[in-house]
């Protein structure tokens, strides 16, 4: 054992001399300043063991007995399992029901917005199969009209501007 | 090879020939363009002689000397001339822009063309016997007489207007009519073939039928406005103001018709 340790410090020492550049290792906890909770977690922890406390002296008797520390638990009464059972049966059905309330929201949320997609998307886009008239020679010789008469439209102007009467000068006189 | 001579040779005679008779073609043809452009050459020329008018007109009444006088004399000798000259090319344009127009009523026309030529007649004369005026006196006695005939031409002017005006939507309204006619005869085609529900349709093609009797009933209103147009020049603008407002909305019902037929096209290319 102890060749054994010696080999090792040998090691080291070799190691150490082989690397003189070492990599500086970042040592924690030996400098840094212990973290000290705010006071107010502290009162709260304390209240905690406080409750811990009671609980604990409330189910247990710490008796001494020859030779060591035994503990006992108290008779709980039937009563009371019943009710703690029960209200924990409540508790936890409330919460379930709470979760799955939410889920159902939700869901019946995006169902709705996804009618509402859908809605746009078929007042947008109506497929309309084509009659037998589409290619009918009267058909596309009337939409030619139409199409050739609203142009006509939107380019004629009902009022003649610059036929009006012109504007001339009739009060010929000499007089002062 | 020895054929390529003889055709560029005919090709180009054929060339020159074609040109040289379209270009004869063109200055026979006097249209309201040209018609247009004489009127605003000779407008351009009277705003130049008033100006010249009110000038000399101001330095005779100043001075009162032979040299002011006939320098006033000269410009409102010129005034007139030129007054004559662009009413008579204003109401040619007119006529022009009238006998243009598609869809105006050919009784109407000839109506409106008879008046027109006696008043550029009327000019013509009145323009050709300004020279002899001897004095200032004179030509305002002449003035006077151009500016009593203008008054009273003033109804015939919107008159013609109107025409005009009235004339463009019942072209339209006529177009209108015909792809009218042209689609109920399809849509009862396509009832007796009874591969199309046609209800829609036929109930379309009266609704288009209705703004076609709105246009009807509103060109009948602007025509009774402008039959009340008094004899003065006042009157007569306001009648003509209150005739065209009735064309415009007669013409905004043909709008809406023209997109109502444009529809029905539509749903028949289309199945149910």
């Amino acid at each position: 054992m102890k060749l054994n340790t010696k080999t090792n410090k040998n090691m080291d020492t070799q190691t150490n001399t082989t690397l003189p550049e070492q990599v500086p290792q970042p040592v924690i906890g030996s400098n840094m300043p212990s973290p000290v909770p705010p006071s107010w977690v502290r009162r709260a922890v304390d209240k905690i063991m406080l409750v811990f406390k009671f609980i604990k002296a409330k189910f247990y008797n710490i008796s001494d007995s020859v030779g060591g520390v035994s503990s006992s638990v108290t008779e709980i009464s039937q009563r009371t399992k019943k009710i703690a059972t029960s209200v924990a049966a409540l508790f936890l059905l409330l919460v379930t029901f709470a979760i799955v309330l939410t889920y159902i929201k939700n869901r019946s949320k995006i169902v709705s917005q996804e009618e509402k997609k859908d809605d746009g998307m078929a007042t947008t886009i109506v497929e309309r199969k084509p009659s037998r008239y589409a290619s009918d020679e009267t058909v596309l010789r009337i939409e030619t009209d139409v199409k050739a008469l609203e142009s006509e439209i939107g380019t004629s102007e009902i009022e003649e501007k610059n036929l009006t009467p012109p504007s001339l000068n009739f009060d010929i006189n000499f007089k002062e | 090879m020895k054929y390529l001579l003889p055709v560029v040779i005919v090709f180009l005679l054929f060339s020159f020939a074609s040109s040289v008779f379209s270009q004869s073609a063109s200055p026979s043809q006097f249209n309201f363009d040209q018609a247009y452009r004489d009127y605003l050459y000779n407008s351009d020329q009277y705003r130049k002689a008033n100006l010249d008018y009110e000038l000399y007109r101001s330095q005779y009444l100043k001075f009162k000397t032979l040299k002011s006088q006939e320098n006033a004399y000269s410009a409102t000798l010129s005034l007139l001339k030129t007054r004559d000259e662009t009413i008579k090319t204003y109401m040619t344009a007119l006529r022009l822009k009238l006998s243009e127009t598609p869809g105006a009523d050919g009784a109407k026309k000839a109506v409106i063309f008879t008046k027109i030529d006696q008043e550029v007649a009327w000019h013509t004369a009145h323009h050709n016997s300004l020279p002899s005026a001897g004095s200032l006196e004179d030509l305002v006695s002449d003035s006077d007489e151009a500016k009593a005939r203008f008054n009273a031409d003033r109804p015939l002017f919107y008159d013609s207007l109107i025409a005009i005006s009235g004339g463009k939507v019942a072209y339209v309204r006529g177009k209108e009519e015909e792809i009218l006619a042209a689609l109920k005869e399809k849509t009862a085609e396509i009832r007796a073939n009874g591969d199309k529900n046609t209800q829609i349709l036929e109930r379309w093609e009266l609704d288009t039928e209705e703004k076609i009797t709105r246009c009807k009933e509103k060109e009948a209103e602007a025509y009774a406005a402008i039959a009340k147009a008094g004899a003065s020049g006042n009157e007569a603008a306001t009648s003509y103001n209150q005739a065209l407002f009735r064309l415009k909305e007669a013409f905004q019902y043909l709008k809406e018709a023209n997109s109502y037929l444009k529809e029905i096209v539509n749903e028949i290319k289309y199945q149910d």
